[in-house]
């Protein structure tokens, strides 16, 4: 198992690479020059230059490419063009509120999805089954700032029980104004885990070792939670796991409509001023946590599903047996 | 194992929150909430804010600073933040139109090039530190050497210490309108002690004499300013200012009904109608000093705006008050002078010559050889209110025969296509008159200007003869002699003047708009 992980983790060096390199291609096509940005409109044609100078601007892009990798290794992501101010900075200062913002969402999604999708698995048919599978439909389909500006009519403009928009200070603030970005983040992923736990509810259900377990005269209780759920909650893992690091990337939609500080909006701010410091801090940061996270839903597997932990296992034995 | 999975998933992700909620909601927070007030310092404002006034002054803007050192960025996000905690020498008043004591209790003029500035005594930075003729040059001198804003005070050649408290400020040639351009954001004072402590970092630790001083940044969501309680004015009227960055109009209008914000800048104009219906809240809007426009590369040889009839033809061929009454529903004011009638050098007389005339025109196109008109690439930065004022100009230029193909892309690539590289005959844009007086409009038209498109010998000399005339009324002469030049060339179409838009809360009292933008809290009180 650790020689997994560490394979993984190692295989993150050539992702890295490769990922840096296309950014930084993508983002070096760009027409726009980065002295101009960082000058603004009181930019004279000596200040750039100097500033082209400094930076080293005009080096060939294979040169300006390692030097960036060479700063990293060393744990500088450069300055942003827009704040004047360290990147990693600037990235230490949103990620919290993403991972904040993603962890929640997602813990929405778990919470409402998975016992939508065992009940309705368990009522096949019924009218909870088809009313939960319109939700997974509507959930699933409906554009995150449509369900955010209904939930801040309803819940803030009408009802004042919620903020509208920003985030509150303090840990009551923070709660607080964390709930609608929140069920509107974790919208989609709720839809969609539901789904996934009724479907894959449905293939256990009709499994031989249920009757077995129902003939042996086990509650249906337990035949739900312990042998149903159990196996039914492989590709639950993954559709979450999978959906908890696309949200750690940063919702764009949500974080904006929502004016949270996150590192979705971030990433689109970088984008639109050109600031490519920014840009490519925000995606080698991404990459890590998506990887990382891709990781512990592997790892995760193990848990839930023996047979994995016992492939690691096998795998083992026949290294040391050489 | 005894736990069923999804419940174990579930905790480990609740735990998990709980924990994120720890870090980011406990140990990132150091204010605003009164416990922090409190600790910052009860200053003379919060004494005063005794019953029935809030302690805390909440703002809605649009987008966050992007910095708070004054000698680094000058960009409107950025100053209607920062001029709470920094001061100038002098303040220019726009309504009279006369210069007012801040930093500098009185000024002469020596000679054609000399000035003598006697400084407030007993002012103190938020440091503690005493202002002194010291940290008057050390500004100065960092302003000239930075990139950034040099631009703005290439008019000073030096300035030296006359004792503690005056300072003696060299010119390089006669310049009228030294104290609009000494009141500009980034003509301010910063304390030389922290910047040397600081280094970098002091667009962070922003110090200066303003009568707020800076608590605490947390990009993209808020910046807190709170009293200074040694302040050498009135004391500020509410102890603090919380600085919340909003980026959907909707939703600082919804914040602003809701009574989560205090005043929400930048009102989207279709929100407007809301708030005025509001009985409790307030609609500012008054022009400033910003135009938007059409920009022309008018030194083009391979599109037909390149000849000066094709320009005044689309001054003819645009109905202007149509885009004023449907983009921005009627918050804004026609026009076609570059400069709005609050700066200083307008001429109510020169504004709107060219009203809407698709016949005029057509002979002009003609008078072009254009007469079946042409087709032009048009281009349009991404943004709704031009993307929709692209449209109706789309469809009003092709009745007088001019094909616009609008293409929309982001606009650091059109500038960085307009001003060099490829061709392009356009962009659109505003024009913010950031000292409030024409010559500093002409400063971007001289030939020599970065980036110039448009190539005028004249404008030079008009902007230095300005430049000579301290008589008021002389000086309009030159200006009016500009205006003819521009309403005659047309290097850009002024489309209109743009309206401020703020929404206030009624309880909100002393809050005025600043026409540059660098809004002033220091009068501001919110009663309960």
């Amino acid at each position: 198992m650790w020689k997994y992980i560490v394979k993984r983790i190692l295989m993150l060096i050539p992702v890295m690479l490769a990922t840096i390199f296309v950014v930084y291609f993508i983002m070096d096509q760009s027409e726009v020059d980065p002295a101009k940005i960082m000058l603004g409109e009181g930019a004279t044609e000596e200040t750039i230059a100097e500033l082209h100078e400094e930076l080293g601007l005009d080096d060939p892009f294979l040169v300006r490419y390692v030097r960036y990798v060479g700063d990293l290794l060393r744990g500088d992501m450069g300055n942003s063009y827009t704040y004047k101010t360290s990147v990693a900075g600037q990235i230490r200062e949103r990620l919290p509120n993403t991972f904040l913002l993603a962890s929640c969402g997602v813990l929405f999604s778990v919470v409402v999805g998975i016992p939508i999708g065992i009940l309705a698995a368990r009522k096949q048919n019924s009218i909870f089954d088809n009313a939960s599978m319109i939700f997974s439909l509507v959930g699933a389909s409906a554009p995150a700032f449509w369900i955010g500006l209904l939930l801040v009519l309803a819940f803030s403009l009408k009802l004042h029980i919620f903020p509208a928009s920003g985030m509150g200070k303090g840990f009551a603030g923070v709660l607080r104004s964390l709930v609608l970005p929140a069920v509107t983040l974790g919208m989609s992923g709720a839809a969609t885990t539901a789904r996934t736990t009724r479907s894959s509810m449905l293939e256990t259900i009709r499994q031989d070792y249920i009757d077995m377990a129902r003939s042996k005269g086990t509650g249906e209780f337990v035949i739900t939670y312990r042998h149903m759920l159990k196996n039914a909650l492989i590709p639950v893992v993954t559709a979450v796991g999978l959906h908890f690091g696309v949200l750690l990337g940063g919702s764009v939609l949500t974080e904006t409509v929502f004016a949270w500080p996150g590192i979705g909006r971030f990433v689109i701010e970088s984008i639109k001023t050109q600031d490519i410091p920014s840009v490519l801090g925000c995606v080698v940061t991404l990459a890590v946590m998506f990887t990382i996270v891709n990781l512990l839903v592997d790892i995760l597997y193990a848990y839930v599903d023996p047979r994995i932990k016992s492939q690691y296992k096998t795998t083992k034995k026949v290294v040391k047996s050489r | 194992m005894k736990l069923s999975l999804s419940r174990k998933y579930t905790k480990a992700l609740a735990v998990l929150a709980a924990f994120s909620v720890l870090v980011t909601g406990c140990g990132g927070s150091s204010s605003p909430d009164s416990t922090t007030a409190a600790a910052a310092g009860a200053g003379p404002a919060a004494e005063e804010a005794g019953a029935g006034t809030k302690d805390t002054l909440v703002v809605a803007v649009a987008e966050d600073a992007t910095s708070l050192d004054p000698q680094a960025i000058v960009n409107q996000k950025s100053f209607s933040v920062y001029c709470n905690i920094y001061e100038n020498l002098v303040r220019y008043n726009a309504e009279t139109q006369e210069v007012e004591p801040c930093l500098a209790t009185e000024w002469e003029q020596v000679d054609d090039v000399t000035y003598h500035f006697k400084l407030r005594e007993g002012v103190k930075f938020h440091d503690g530190n005493t202002m002194t003729a010291e940290d008057v040059i050390f500004s100065f001198k960092r302003a000239k050497e930075s990139g950034v804003v040099s631009t703005y005070l290439s008019f000073i050649d030096s300035v030296e210490a006359d004792g503690d408290y005056a300072v003696t400020m060299h010119i390089s040639a006669p310049y009228a309108q030294i104290y609009q351009s000494l009141s500009n954001p980034s003509a301010v004072v910063v304390s030389k002690a922290a910047v040397e402590k600081y280094g970098d970092d002091f667009s962070k630790n922003p110090v200066g004499t303003g009568a707020y001083k800076f608590v605490e940044w947390k990009p993209a969501d808020s910046i807190v300013l709170t009293a200074f309680e040694d302040y050498w004015g009135e004391p500020a009227g509410t102890k603090n200012v919380e600085i919340k960055v909003i980026p959907e109009g909707a939703q600082r209008t919804i914040m602003l009904e809701n009574g989560e914000v205090d005043i929400a800048s930048a009102i989207l104009p279709n929100d407007a109608a809301r708030i005025e219906e509001n009985e409790g809240l307030d609609m500012l809007h008054e022009t400033g000093y910003k135009s938007s426009l059409i920009y022309f590369k008018t030194d083009s040889e391979k599109w037909p705006i390149g000849n000066k009839l094709v320009r005044q033809a689309f001054q003819y061929a645009i109905n202007k008050q149509e885009i004023v009454d449907s983009v921005i529903y009627g918050y804004g004011q026609v026009g076609s002078l570059y400069a709005t009638p609050l700066t200083a050098g307008y001429n109510a007389e020169k504004d709107n010559l060219y009203s809407y005339d698709p016949q005029k025109a057509k002979d002009l196109l003609a008078e072009a050889g254009y007469p079946d008109g042409f087709e032009m690439d048009f281009y349009c930065e991404t943004s709704q209110t031009y993307e929709e004022i692209a449209t109706i100009l789309q469809a009003q230029l092709a009745e007088v025969g001019i094909k616009l193909n609008v293409t929309t892309m982001e606009s650091n690539t059109i500038n960085e296509r307009f001003y060099s590289g490829e061709e392009i005959p356009n962009r659109m844009g505003f024009y913010n008159n950031l000292c409030g007086d024409v010559e500093s409009l002409m400063q971007k038209l001289v030939p020599d200007a970065y980036g110039q498109v448009y190539f005028n010998d004249e404008i030079e000399a008009l902007m230095m003869e300005s430049r000579s005339k301290t008589n008021p009324a002389e000086r309009q002469d030159v200006y009016d002699k500009f205006w003819d030049i521009m309403n005659d060339d047309v290097p850009w179409i002024t489309l209109y003047y743009e309206d401020m838009m703020f929404g206030i809360n009624k309880k909100v009292e002393g809050f005025k708009l600043n026409p540059v933008g660098a809004n002033q809290y220091k009068n501001v009180t919110v009663y309960e």
